[in-house]
């Protein structure tokens, strides 16, 4: 793990975008606010390097090789303001992507001193896009609500999910308690319960006997997609609740951790993944992008990669429509922007700022053979956006000044 | 709710309370023989899961070796800590050792996480103790009940030590009272040392012995540091049936708590531990020394 | 035995203040001016804490409580009321001042590590509620939309009026605090930091001094807890993370304890350090630590403590 490691890729960005004949041209900088220390780092790995990806498929843009610029938000809402400001004020950056919901909250309200556009591929919070939405902040991800449709969706298609004795373990997110409230409002009667575990929660024992008190046969969790989720898992498996309930994920499983759990990962259904990989299977951009992003980085594309990537493209898309860097132009021109990613064909609600983005249900079950790489991954069925958000921002609260 | 779901959680934290007993006795050892507060004993906790998964991996040695040799190679590492970093500042009021242990424990985290990369590490439970066991109508993964049984087994060789053996005898002299120790011909500052070293090495084996539950990643010391910290708080610094009762203590909070009333769980034990500290400043068995 | 303070004391303050107010406009970057204004915010944050670990000898663990405790008081209210940067650090005092009397009134009972532990517990307590009372603090997400501040009536739109804003209320404090302790009552506040029971033997009341230090210290916080509020647009449960209590006393200590300058310029070099390690270094902790370490070894008394024994160096080296 070199302690370059951004710079070196930094580097192989200018390297492949470099090689169409360009002149002694100024490189084209955007910035990538993300994770790169703590629990969730990975998360943050991934968002890059999809990014990294996409750049050396996409680029150069306007003639110009991409020059990506990363900065570390420790997951935290005050540094993140102060990065991004350093990548705006500094470095002068055309745009930032990456961000998560606590990165992306913190920028909202300071998004027009920034004065360029955000573009967020990891963000769950529906206010930013909804009541909160700005002019400046693009999401390609799903929302919360939209992942609420996805979940109503898999319980009336699964009876077995739908007759079962459901209970919500997570932390104490707003967004688990919105998925708490989702699940009690569908299953009705079968909600038996439910428990909030503190942040930095290691030991889980106290909340998986209280799911087992409950007598809980389905466990929706949220449950912090990093380390803690992997913990949650081994130790429900140590404790044999996996045997009495089915473990369900609200947004899916990164694959890196798919990959952690290897056969842990068959105990769970994904209730709408942000995207997944085996849309290969129906979607050519997908393809072409699993593949470049296997020669790049020897992995599976994960769920944050194939995001960041349908992000970075969309900006791209952008940014040579609008003919130019200039941050208004460029706006406009994501508005309009229409075009073939890894998640599909993506664009903007007219009005709005969220990608009419489908997501991706299933079950996780082993992949044979592996293909790159990956011995377990979900299987697809696709929700699309139509079932899961009106189509324009006015009609889910977005007033755009 | 029933007391079939308290024995649950009573059981859960008198497991978590045996291996909080094992990380905490190297904490109030260390800060009642040379009033060093380890910061990086969290760290140290971090680098015995560390060793464990690199001795298993590189060496391929098995779970049972791979825990004896793990923390014998985190002592040799604490001693150099120690001399390199506590031993110049001992004569500094003790908010000194505080934050440079502060320090060392960014640097023994940052190059954990430059060696072995941030992933976190899932290690098997080690097949002997695989599967649950069923308790009174409660399924308990049987490997917990063994670790915790190990830890306190452990423990109990530590109090053993410090009560019945000559450099026993020494640790309790110099907590109680330095100056008269050192009076007497101690060698306090190699018994620092020496003391230190063993701290280490225990708590090196906690994060060792738990990395089957809690998996191994960078910050893992982190939580579990807090929670020894308080454990020790509460029973009186340097005293060792105190942190044990600390420990049990704190564990029992967590885990009882955690499971009535889930996101306040924190906060009872805060307010539990606060309260306590206002009617015991010294802890609520401390002696001698004042806080 | 200590010079007067008369005019002399008031020369570097207003030096420094005026050397700080012309930076943005000889050609200081505008993330220099960023940072440094997150800086002096901390700066503010640390003197506050220095009052009661430097002067007062109580260390504290909890000081974001504090710090946490104004933002969201303030951010609140700003958001719902008004953006008028004086009326919201009135209500955030409001708000500070009595919690401060009432945890006060508990905690300056003791002193040392039973001190320092119950004031982390009330940091962890605080940080619990912030997180779990989502109705009022929207919970882990955090308040957001504070809008900009307003003073007098004029919208502080730049940077470098939010800046100027900031370099006078660095000022401010700096120069009411090196009046109080100067006074008879933050000489009292040395003596019982030197030796509690001495002073007590010698009729001091103790417990009322430290009961008093203590929400002053938390009073000075509230302050830096508004501009922060104001600066960031809005405030997070991690303000009053235990992480955020040692990030100010690692700056009050690394500066040096017991001199109102020290946290100034700890603050300072630890927001321009970690920016620069964490953009530089993927493994910036350990760098991080690394420089720690090394400062606590060679400069006990801290970076002040540092220019200070190099002058003396030079000053010995030259005669």
């Amino acid at each position: 793990m070199a302690a370059s490691r951004f710079a070196k890729s930094v580097v192989l960005a200018l390297v492949a975008a470099a090689s169409a004949p360009a002149l002694a041209q100024e490189s084209l900088k955007i910035g990538v606010l993300t994770i790169r220390s703590g629990p969730a780092t990975p998360v943050g790995d991934d968002i890059i390097a999809g990014i990294e990806t996409a750049t050396r498929m996409y680029g150069p843009v306007l003639g110009r090789p991409v020059e990506l610029i990363v900065e570390e938000s420790q997951w935290n809402a005050q540094q993140a303001v102060t990065k991004a400001t350093k990548l705006v004020q500094q470095n002068r950056v055309a745009a930032i992507l990456g961000t998560s919901t606590v990165e992306a909250l913190a920028l909202l309200p300071v998004a027009d001193r920034l004065g360029v556009p955000i573009v967020t591929s990891n963000s769950g919070s529906a206010a930013i896009t909804r009541q909160n939405c700005n002019k400046w902040v693009f999401r390609t991800n799903a929302e919360d609500l939209m992942s609420a449709e996805a979940l109503k969706y898999l319980l009336a298609q699964n009876p077995k999910l739908a007759a079962a004795k459901w209970f919500t373990l997570g932390h104490d997110y707003p967004f688990s308690r919105l998925v708490a409230g989702t699940v009690k409002q569908v299953t009705g009667a079968s909600y038996v319960g439910d428990a909030f575990a503190p942040l930095d929660t290691a030991d889980w024992s106290p909340f998986i006997a209280r799911a087992r008190a409950s007598g809980a046969t389905a466990i929706m969790m949220s449950v912090t997609l990093g380390t803690p989720l992997l913990q949650f898992v081994q130790q429900a498996n140590e404790f044999g609740l996996t045997k009495e309930a089915q473990l369900v994920a609200p947004i899916g499983l990164p694959d890196w951790l798919v990959a952690k759990l290897g056969p842990l990962s068959t105990n769970i259904i994904s209730a709408g993944s942000w995207a997944a990989w085996r849309y290969e299977e129906v979607e050519p951009a997908t393809k072409q992008f699993n593949d470049a992003f296997f020669k790049q980085h020897g992995r599976v594309s994960g769920m944050q990669a194939l995001q960041s990537a349908s992000a970075a493209l969309m900006l791209y898309t952008a940014i040579t429509k609008a003919g130019s860097t200039d941050p208004d132009a460029v706006v406009k021109a994501l508005e309009t922007v229409d075009v073939r990613t890894p998640v599909g064909p993506l664009r903007f609600q007219p009005g709005g700022r969220q990608a009419l983005v489908p997501m991706f249900l299933g079950p996780y079950e082993a992949v044979n053979p592996p293909r790159y790489g990956a011995q377990f991954a979900q299987v697809v069925e696709v929700f699309p956006a139509s079932k899961s958000l009106p189509p324009t921002g006015p009609e889910v609260g977005c007033k755009l000044k | 709710m029933d007391l079939s779901f308290l024995f649950a959680n009573t059981v859960n934290g008198a497991v978590y309370g045996a291996f909080l007993l094992l990380t905490s006795l190297g904490l109030s050892l260390v800060f009642g023989l040379g009033r060093v507060v380890n910061f990086a004993h969290g760290a140290l906790y971090a680098l015995g899961g560390y060793g464990l998964v690199a001795v298993m991996q590189r060496l391929g040695l098995g779970f049972w070796p791979a825990l004896v040799v793990a923390p014998l190679l985190v002592v040799p590492i604490a001693i150099a800590i120690e001399r390199v970093t506590i031993q110049p500042i001992r004569s500094r009021p003790e908010i000194y050792t505080l934050l440079v242990t502060f320090g060392v424990s960014f640097m023994v985290i940052g190059a954990i996480e430059y060696v072995f990369g941030t992933a976190t590490t899932l290690v098997e439970v080690p097949r002997l103790f695989a599967g649950t066991v069923v308790i009174v109508g409660n399924e308990f993964p049987i490997y917990r009940l063994a670790a915790a049984a190990l830890s306190l087994a452990v423990s109990g060789a530590v109090f053993a030590f410090v009560q019945f053996t000559p450099i026993g005898l020494q640790i309790r002299a110099v907590t109680d009272d330095p100056g008269m120790a050192e009076a007497l011909g101690v060698n306090t500052t190699r018994l620092l040392t020496l003391v230190f070293g063993a701290a280490a090495g225990l708590a090196a084996l906690a994060g060792a012995l738990g990395a089957p539950i809690f998996a191994v990643h960078p910050e893992m010391g982190s939580g579990i540091l807090l929670d020894a910290f308080l454990a020790v708080i509460l029973g009186g610094l340097g005293n060792l049936p105190g942190s044990a009762i600390g420990a049990f203590f704190v564990a029992l909070t967590k885990s009882i708590g955690g499971g009535y009333v889930a996101d306040w769980s924190i906060a009872v034990l805060f307010v539990l531990v606060a309260i306590a500290l206002v009617f015991r400043p010294t802890g609520l068995f401390g002696r001698g020394r004042v806080a | 035995m200590r010079k007067p303070a008369g005019l002399r004391g008031l020369a570097l303050p207003l030096v420094g203040a005026g050397a700080l107010a012309i930076l943005p406009f000889v050609g200081a970057s505008p993330f220099t001016i960023t940072l440094l204004t997150e800086s002096l915010i901390f700066a503010i944050w640390a003197m506050s804490l220095d009052l009661l670990v430097g002067y007062t000898g109580l260390v504290s663990f909890g000081h974001a409580a504090a710090f946490g405790l104004a933002a969201y008081a303030a951010g609140y209210f700003a958001r719902e009321v008004t953006g008028d940067f004086f009326a919201a650090l009135l209500v955030a005092e409001a708000v500070v001042v009595p919690v401060a009397l009432g945890f006060g009134f508990v905690v300056a009972r003791v002193s040392g590590i039973a001190f320092a532990v119950i004031s982390l517990c009330i940091a962890q307590v605080l940080f619990t509620i912030a997180v779990t009372w989502r109705a009022v603090t929207n919970g882990m997400d955090g308040l957001v939309g504070v809008p900009l501040p307003k003073v007098a009536g004029i919208t502080l739109a730049s940077g470098n009026a939010f800046y100027l804003l900031t370099v006078l209320c660095l000022v401010a404090v700096y120069l009411w605090l090196t009046r109080l302790v100067d006074s008879p009552f933050g000489r009292t506040l040395q003596a019982i930091r030197t030796n509690e029971e001495r002073a007590a033997s010698i009729g001091i009341d103790v417990y009322r001094h430290k009961w008093l230090a203590f929400v002053l210290s938390w009073a000075v916080a509230g302050l830096a807890g508004t501009l922060m509020v104001f600066l960031k647009a809005g405030t997070t449960p991690m303000s009053l993370h235990w992480t955020e209590s040692g990030n100010v006393l690692i700056m009050t200590i690394f500066g040096g304890i017991g001199t109102l300058l020290g946290p100034v310029i700890g603050s300072t070099v630890f927001v321009f350090v970690r920016d620069e390690f964490t953009t530089r270094f993927k493994a910036w902790q350990f760098v991080f630590g690394l420089v720690f370490v090394v400062v606590v070894l060679l400069f006990p008394t801290g970076l002040v403590g540092a220019v200070n024994r190099i002058r003396g160096f030079l000053w010995r080296a030259r005669s």
